[in-house]
């Protein structure tokens, strides 16, 4: 089943406007060789219609002018009604001339008939909408329409039990095909696609099956211009070959009744290594060899026919050869040809250089001032105009260019690079010369069709990416134009860049590994030599300690040795100034021996494990409170708990010690004479402009302490008031106080002035009831 | 307890030594003999009747009144051994010293010292202290059998 192409519509309308251009010269010329035909002319848009320049176009009247145009005769349209009246008007000798007619039986002797013009096929059109339930083979009483005067061929008799219906014009099939007027149509492709689009009805409709048959078209002369017929054949012959017929054709759509021609002929030029043809008359070469990969792949049946030089540049048109395997992409080829996808690109223009040339000449500008070789007529010599200011000189051919570069006349040629590399390849120092890259100019070569073979364009592009990627590609590539090397400068460049890019990860990454092993090799020693601290602190610590200890022990020996001692003396009778003395001594040895006393506890508090027992406050607060009774009464002082204290995680003596000497200073250092001490705890609050909490406080209305004494109350012995003032003390209870608080890792702070008495904030780890909910499943679905 | 049971003291400290006894024989109602050791080694060998002691004539002391820090072995090693021995475990020891370190406190007790008392640091407090435990331990207690033989 073939659609109708219509995919060629654009295509179509750019050639259309060159074909305009291509003609209107002619149309304006005036008193030819062979005067003036009459040539019919049926009013038909958008196929038969009167251009901006009020020119009548249409593919017959186009034909008949490119014809004149060789021939030498001036082209008059003359308005028919139908194609009917065409045959009608000739008969009457109303015209001279009717091209690219398929009905020559319709005519009588009274005209001569050329060389086929044309060859357009016939199908069976029917409605695209009833593809899948119409019965193809069966037209049994089926309305198939016709043109009425159309082609009349055996092939009708296919169709005896079906009702032929008549039309005048394919415009009228086309619409009678849509409406339903009939089912079937029998029509060239090309006149019912081009209608079709036209209408804007080209999905509608469908060719159905392969051609029915061919049509051949002609021109028709009347006989009166009979002398005109041989040179009207030769015309016919050039524009087949010429590929003007070819444009005319594809302007209207004449040639997309063939879409895929059996067998693809390609057209061979001598021009190794691309295309070549051995002696033997075998084709050969790069382009060669691809091409036939390509068609293998692509299914299509390809012959290969030597061309000239004027075939190749003209490029492949209907009626010479379809393709060529190889040729450069330009925009003038472009107009004329289909290209595939570019399957090679060759260097057009390079600079060659002496193989032992240092200098970096990798571009026009780099060849300033020296001399430069230039073949005649070249495109380098073109080059000129625009390069650099280097000197030229010119070679009248290849040879002469390769020996100006070997002999040291130039320092450099721009040529086409392949022919040169063959020239010096054949020479005998191959390796004398070398190509410089990046080229100046390349190109893109691709496979080049002729217009129309837009689905085998279609078939060819849809298998070159599978064959530019194939191993036999590469040996083809390598069989024709040497092993290639792989180590071109441009990719030694980038080996290289990629190369030093690695080394410098590397380099980076050893830096970076020796810079972490080392981090890691001083994290390890500072580790160790932490280690090593932390021991020597714990054995200094240790050390303190046990001579703290040892040496309070030591100390007591002998104190209570002179204490003891002298009480032996006071015993004895002994004078009054003696005695009082000796009760010196024994006071001063008591008070050595709390001093000695309170270092000792002291340097205990930091010894052992942190004691997590669970202790409450308030009764520890309320045992001092017994304890003190005494002390209360005597000095009218009060102990108040003003808040519910929480439960504290430490050891029972030490909170005790801590609350104790706090609560027996408040008392102490108080000249209030109702002397209140208050014990209480927040959850928050700020101390010294810093949030804490978790605080518990102790509160006095004594004395308050000098801003200037906060930290040195807390200092072991340091006592801020004489012994006679607020009695006997060590001076160290605070700093018990602050040791005990800071061994669990909390902190203590004072607030007080004098006369205002002090505030102790202090924290202690608390204990935390830990309240673990049993979560129940409930329903959910196990 | 029998008048004439041996106590035995062992205190290397000359004051110490001496304001005990004279804390002893305050009240001059202890005819009890007083045997001083003055170090660790010696108070075992008089309790083990070894070295200078094997005659065997020394008497078995009725209770002992052992100081924790001392030249050699040290009073911890003694009352160790001591209440190690079946033989000897049943003596009370009375453990006088300085060391009011709780460590040491929990330490004899654990080991089991019948008593522990910190060391007075005057005579009024060693005569107080004595007295006190005299009276505990001569008129209030009832010793075990083996010990009044």
């Amino acid at each position: 089943m073939i659609r109708l192409n219509t995919g060629g519509i654009r295509v179509s309308q750019t050639v259309c406007l060159i074909a305009m251009l291509l003609f209107l010269p002619v149309s304006m010329a005036v008193s030819q060789e062979h005067g003036v035909l009459r040539a019919p002319w049926i009013h038909e848009p958008p196929t038969h219609y009167i251009d901006e320049t009020g020119t009548q176009r249409a593919f017959s009247t186009d034909l008949t002018r490119a014809l004149g145009e060789i021939v030498g005769f001036d082209v008059e349209p003359v308005e028919q009604t139908a194609f009917r009246g065409s045959i009608e008007s000739m008969e009457a000798g109303k015209i001279d001339i009717i091209a690219g007619t398929a009905n020559v039986e319709r005519f009588s002797d009274n005209v001569v008939i050329s060389d086929r013009l044309i060859r357009s096929k016939v199908y069976l059109f029917a409605r695209t909408s009833e593809m899948a339930t119409r019965d193809d083979t069966d037209l049994k009483g089926k309305r198939i329409g016709k043109l009425g005067i159309g082609p009349l061929h055996d092939g009708l008799d296919l169709f005896r039990d079906s009702e032929l219906v008549s039309f005048e014009t394919y415009y009228e099939m086309v619409v009678a095909i849509i409406t339903g007027e009939v089912d079937f149509l029998i029509a060239p492709h090309e006149q019912i696609a081009l209608r079709a689009t036209a209408l804007g009805l080209s999905g509608r409709i469908e060719a159905l099956g392969s051609e029915l048959w061919e049509v051949d078209r002609f021109v028709v002369l009347h006989k009166s211009k009979s002398h005109l017929l041989p040179l009207i054949n030769d015309a016919i012959a050039e524009i087949q070959n010429d590929g003007r017929l070819e444009v005319i054709a594809q302007t209207y759509q004449m040639d997309v009744g063939n879409p895929v021609p059996d067998v693809l002929v390609v057209g061979i030029l001598h021009d190794p290594p691309y295309q070549v043809i051995e002696p033997s008359g075998t084709f050969g070469g790069f382009a060669v060899e691809a091409i036939t990969e390509i068609a293998q792949r692509a299914a299509l049946r390809i012959r290969f026919e030597e061309i000239d030089e004027t075939q190749y540049r003209d490029g492949p048109a209907f009626g010479t050869y379809d393709l060529l395997p190889q040729s450069g992409i330009t925009p003038d080829r472009a107009a004329r040809m289909l290209f595939s996808q570019p399957i090679d690109r060759r260097n057009t223009l390079s600079i060659m250089v002496r193989a032992d040339e240092s200098r970096t000449l990798t571009s026009l500008n780099a060849l300033e001032g020296l001399t430069v070789g230039v073949q005649q007529n070249s495109p380098a010599q073109l080059l000129l105009e625009n390069a650099p200011d280097f000197i030229a000189s010119i070679a009248t051919s290849q040879h002469d260019l390769f020996e100006l570069l070997v002999s040291g006349a130039v320092d450099a040629v721009i040529t086409e690079p392949l022919e040169f590399l063959t020239i010096a390849r054949n020479q005998i120092e191959p390796g004398s010369i070398r190509e410089v890259t990046p080229p100046v100019r390349s190109k893109s070569r691709a496979i080049a069709l002729r217009p129309g073979l837009d689905v085998a364009l279609q078939r060819i592009n849809a298998v070159i990416p599978g064959y530019i990627i194939s191993p036999e590609y590469r040996a083809s590539r390598d069989s024709w134009f040497g092993q290639t090397v792989f180590w071109t400068p441009r990719r030694i460049y980038i080996a290289a860049a990629i190369g030093g890019a690695l080394v410098l990860m590397a380099l980076l990454f050893a830096l970076y590994d020796h810079q972490r092993q080392r981090n890691l090799k001083n994290l390890a020693e500072t580790n160790a030599r932490i280690v090593e601290l932390n021991e020597e602190l714990q054995r200094s610590n240790s050390d303190l300690e046990d001579f703290a200890y040892v040496a309070s022990h030591d100390l007591k020996e002998p104190l209570r040795g002179i204490s003891i001692n002298a009480d032996f003396v006071l015993r004895e009778e002994v004078p009054e100034n003696v005695k009082k003395r000796l009760l010196r001594v024994v006071s001063l040895s008591h008070r050595m021996e709390q001093l000695v006393s309170d270092l000792l506890y002291f340097s205990r508090l930091g010894r052992g494990d942190i004691a997590q027992i669970r202790v409450d406050p308030n009764e520890v607060v309320e045992n001092i409170n017994t304890e003190l009774l005494e002390m209360l009464a005597e000095c009218n002082g009060k102990i108040v708990v003003e808040t519910e204290l929480p439960d504290i995680s430490a050891e029972p003596a030490k909170v005790k010690t801590v609350l104790q000497n706090l609560i027996v200073n408040g008392l102490k250092y108080n000249n209030s004479d109702q002397k209140v001490v208050t014990v209480g705890f927040m959850s928050y609050t700020m101390v010294e402009g810093e949030e804490w909490r978790d605080v518990f406080y102790v509160t006095d209305n004594g004395i308050g302490i000098d801003d200037k004494y906060h930290d040195k109350i807390f200092k072991i012995f340091n006592r801020l008031h004489r012994e006679s003032d607020f009695g006997a003390g060590t001076g160290a209870g605070l700093s018990f106080v602050k040791k005990i608080i800071e061994y669990y890792g909390k902190r203590i702070s004072v607030e007080s002035m004098p006369g205002g008495g002090t505030t102790f904030y202090f924290s202690f780890p608390l204990h935390l009831e830990l309240r673990v909910k049993t979560m129940k499943k409930g329903n959910s679905v196990r | 307890m029998k008048l004439n049971a041996t106590i035995l003291i062992v205190e290397d400290n000359d004051d110490d030594y001496e304001a005990c006894v004279l804390a002893l024989k305050e009240d001059n109602n202890l005819a009890n003999p007083i045997v001083r050791a003055e170090t660790g080694d010696e108070a075992l060998d008089y309790i083990y009747a070894r070295g200078e002691f094997a005659d065997g004539k020394r008497e078995l002391p009725c209770i002992i009144l052992l100081d924790l820090n001392l030249p050699g072995t040290d009073g911890r090693e003694v009352l160790a051994k001591i209440k190690n021995d079946p033989e000897m475990r049943l003596i009370p020891v009375i453990i006088m010293t300085s060391s009011r370190d709780e460590f040491d406190i929990e330490a004899c007790y654990s080991a089991g010292a019948n008593s522990y008392v910190a060391k007075p640091i005057n005579l009024d407090g060693f005569i107080q202290s004595i007295a006190r435990l005299k009276e505990y331990w001569f008129q209030i207690s009832l010793l075990p059998a083996q010990n009044r033989d």
